[in-house]
């Protein structure tokens, strides 16, 4: 009798802990997993695959969300690639991209048949360490499930991102990320170390699946201009926003230059000081997460500047001079570009003359071939005038317009000058 | 007149090929083997023409009765005869004549050296040892000047020890044609010919450096190397076959100037075929000097970014092509 109770209590308890607790993975895979598919890039002369990712049915009449970045290579060059998605049937259906959301790298695309078991899109109500689940296909291995956190969104970045703690992998770009009742927390995107994802909010491909579904929504037929004008916009915004009003101030060396100049920041700093090396560095950098995936080439969106400081006991005022221009020539811009999506650089060099400071400078521009009006931009300068020591400083802007490139350089100038 | 005078016979070029002394008169000139001056010229008759005495030492020359006549040089009427004044030109068959007499003036001598002061300085063995020295030292000075790491006795003798023996190398190249050509070596003349430029072009770096560093602009540094690249280069040459004495002075001057032409012909294209590659990074060559900042022009930050529009229009004429 005993034995009976003690048994029915134990069952009791297993049921109400099921009932209560989050499903298993395995019930979160058997539920939702065929609302997932990998989506396959091909090129059309050899009818092989070119690149794959993950995608997700958001209707029951075949509209799915995904990367852009997984369907990038259709947008940029249709005539040489195509994409169709391969679901739990492994029968291949052809798509078409219908929409992009560039700066938060998302597509919508549709394919030409029913597709009755789909993610009602909707916003979710995420409480930080919340257990959710990504699915895709990592390396093409099949379909996957990972299991995770909801960490909140990332704090370096301008556009919001959610910080997941779980494994994601090339391949499972584009797939959801589910909460364990099968609401979409965010998007796959990307990784940076062992459990360390990123996932793009769910709001803007509500809102990007939701312009597709105004009365007045026409498939453009090519979409070049509209990736342009979504880089143009975000710029207007993040330049406006950014020099507003001046930065924080660090002194460097003997001089004041601009540190952490927004939140979405994230500066860092460090002294390299040696025996056997006869001169000390200060190197100080600021930067956001934020990027935009255009190509496999070619990233854009970025922002960066740089500081280092050069000063030394030991060697004389030539000496100093060749280590300073040895620096100052070394320029890495990290933004990457071919022949046919980018210019080269052209430069323009003077010396500015500041109240007492004088930096030689050099303002550095390279134009986007398909992507009219949009420019990346180096702008570096040193200072002249002390004899065995110097600062030097770089910034980088990738995807802005001329008049906000030069916005942004006037002021970043500005707030250099001779610590008081 | 009378006494002695030379009959020359001249080539294409006006250069004399032969020269024949007659102190005797008559004489003859023809093609056949009895006449003073033979002439090796088909349409030259086997006596052609006669150099006679008349009157008072009157010299005169008279047509021997040839088949196709005696000519003054750019005219078509035959002589019978004419009077040998110092410096005629006579035509007779395909062959100039030349007629001079001893006391005809003839040009200065054209010097060897002409304006190689320098030059003739380096045939002391101490001034070229000197030379070579002293390009050792800037050598070693430049690496001194340049090493911004911690550096030994070895780091900084060594670049200029390896300069010194491709020098060596460069000047043994240049005796042993010196050798081939004139039985001499003339090893450390050579040598200090090439330190020269080497000399040469390390007080040139610091002009060209300065010269972007003040005005901020690599094009006129570019040119300003190509030229005084051209200069040293022209003068090694120059030099090397100065020390050669068997060059002619235009000789040396047009192989001087073909070799430097050469040699800036080369670096222009080697410069433009790495221009054309497409390259996604920036390049800086502006120098950061210790000195003299105080005389580099500056401008405002509008004027700086107003001249930076040129730029978008470089660009936007790229995106254009």
């Amino acid at each position: 009798m005993r034995v009976t109770l003690l048994t029915l209590v134990a069952f009791a308890w297993a049921v109400s802990t099921m009932a209560q607790g989050p499903l298993p993975t395995e019930e979160v895979f058997r539920q939702f997993s065929d609302r997932v598919v990998k989506i396959e890039i091909q090129e059309i002369g050899s009818a092989a695959k070119a690149s794959i990712g993950s995608g997700f049915m958001v209707s029951d009449r075949g509209h799915l969300v995904t990367n852009y970045h997984v369907v990038a290579k259709v947008v940029n060059q249709p005539e040489r690639y195509d994409a169709r998605y391969i679901g739990a049937d492994d029968e291949e259906v052809p798509v078409v991209v219908l929409a992009v959301d560039v700066a938060h790298d998302l597509a919508v695309v549709k394919a030409d048949r029913a597709t009755p078991s789909y993610f009602a899109l909707a916003p979710v109500d995420t409480p930080q360490g919340l257990r959710i689940y990504s699915l895709g296909h990592p390396l093409d291995l099949g379909l996957n499930i990972v299991e995770g956190t909801y960490n909140g969104f990332l704090k370096h970045a301008f556009d919001k991102r959610i910080n997941f703690t779980g494994s994601l992998n090339p391949g499972m770009s584009g797939g959801p990320a589910i909460t364990a009742d099968g609401l979409v927390a965010g998007i796959n995107v990307a990784s940076s170390g062992e459990q360390v994802s990123f996932l793009v909010p769910v709001q803007w491909a509500i809102e990007l699946y939701q312009a597709t579904q105004s009365g007045s929504f026409e498939r453009p037929e090519s979409f070049l201009d509209i990736v342009r004008d979504q880089i143009v916009a975000r710029q207007e915004e993040l330049v406006a926003t950014l020099i507003a009003r001046p930065a924080e101030s660090v002194d460097l060396g003997g001089v004041s230059v601009p540190t952490e100049p927004a939140t979405y920041f994230n500066c860092w700093a460090d002294a390299y000081r040696e025996d056997d090396v006869p001169y000390e560095t200060v190197d100080h950098s600021c930067s956001t997460d934020d990027y935009i995936f255009l190509s496999d080439e070619l990233v854009s969106g970025q922002l960066w500047f740089y500081h280092r400081s050069l000063e030394s006991d030991e060697l004389n005022r030539f000496q100093f001079a060749s280590l300073f221009t040895s620096e100052f020539h070394q320029t890495y811009h990290g933004l990457g570009g071919g022949e046919n999506e980018v210019t080269e650089f052209r430069c323009h060099a003077d010396t500015v003359a500041r109240s007492e400071l004088r930096l030689k400078t050099i303002f550095c521009l390279r134009g986007y071939r398909k992507l009219e009006g949009l420019y990346d931009v180096v702008l570096k300068a040193a200072t002249i005038g002390r004899p065995v020591s110097g600062l030097e400083t770089v910034l980088v802007a990738s995807g802005v317009t001329f008049e906000n490139a030069r916005a942004l350089s006037e002021w970043y100038l500005e707030q250099i000058s001779w610590a008081e | 007149m009378g006494g002695m005078i030379y009959v020359e016979i001249l080539d294409r070029r006006g250069q004399v090929e032969s020269r024949t002394r007659i102190e005797r008169f008559p004489a003859s000139v023809g093609r056949g083997y009895g006449n003073d001056v033979i002439v090796d010229d088909r349409f030259v008759s086997p006596r052609h023409l006669e150099i006679v005495e008349e009157g008072d030492d009157e010299l005169v020359i008279k047509d021997a009765g040839s088949a196709n006549g005696t000519r003054r040089v750019g005219e078509d009427e035959a002589l019978e005869s004419a009077p040998l004044r110092p410096g005629l030109l006579l035509r007779i068959g395909e062959t100039s004549l030349r007629f001079a007499t001893a006391d005809m003036a003839v040009a200065p001598a054209e010097r060897m050296f002409k304006s190689d002061g320098l030059l003739d300085k380096l045939k002391s063995a101490p001034v070229a040892l000197g030379v070579v020295l002293l390009a050792f030292a800037m050598l070693t000075a430049d690496t001194y000047l340049e090493a911004y790491y911690d550096v030994t006795w070895v780091d900084i003798a060594g670049p200029p020890v390896a300069a010194m023996v491709v020098f060596a190398l460069w000047a043994a190249l240049w005796s042993f044609v010196n050798r081939v050509l004139t039985h001499r070596f003339d090893f450390l003349r050579h040598a200090s010919l090439a330190c020269l430029a080497v000399i040469a072009m390390l007080l040139a770096e610091p002009v060209s450096e300065y010269t972007e560093f003040l005005l901020s602009s690599h094009t006129p540094r570019y040119l300003l190397e190509l030229v005084i690249l051209g200069f040293v280069l022209g003068g090694l040459i120059y030099g090397h076959l100065a020390t050669i004495p068997v060059s002619s002075l235009r000789g040396r001057k047009v192989w001087a100037t073909g070799f430097a032409i050469l040699v800036l012909a080369l670096a222009s294209l080697l410069d433009y075929s790495q221009r054309v590659d497409f390259s996604p990074g920036v390049s800086i060559t502006t120098p950061l000097k210790g000195l003299g900042s105080s005389w580099v022009s500056t401008v405002t930050p509008e004027v700086f970014f107003e001249q930076a529009q040129s730029t978008k229009e470089w660009v936007d004429s790229q995106n254009e092509k």
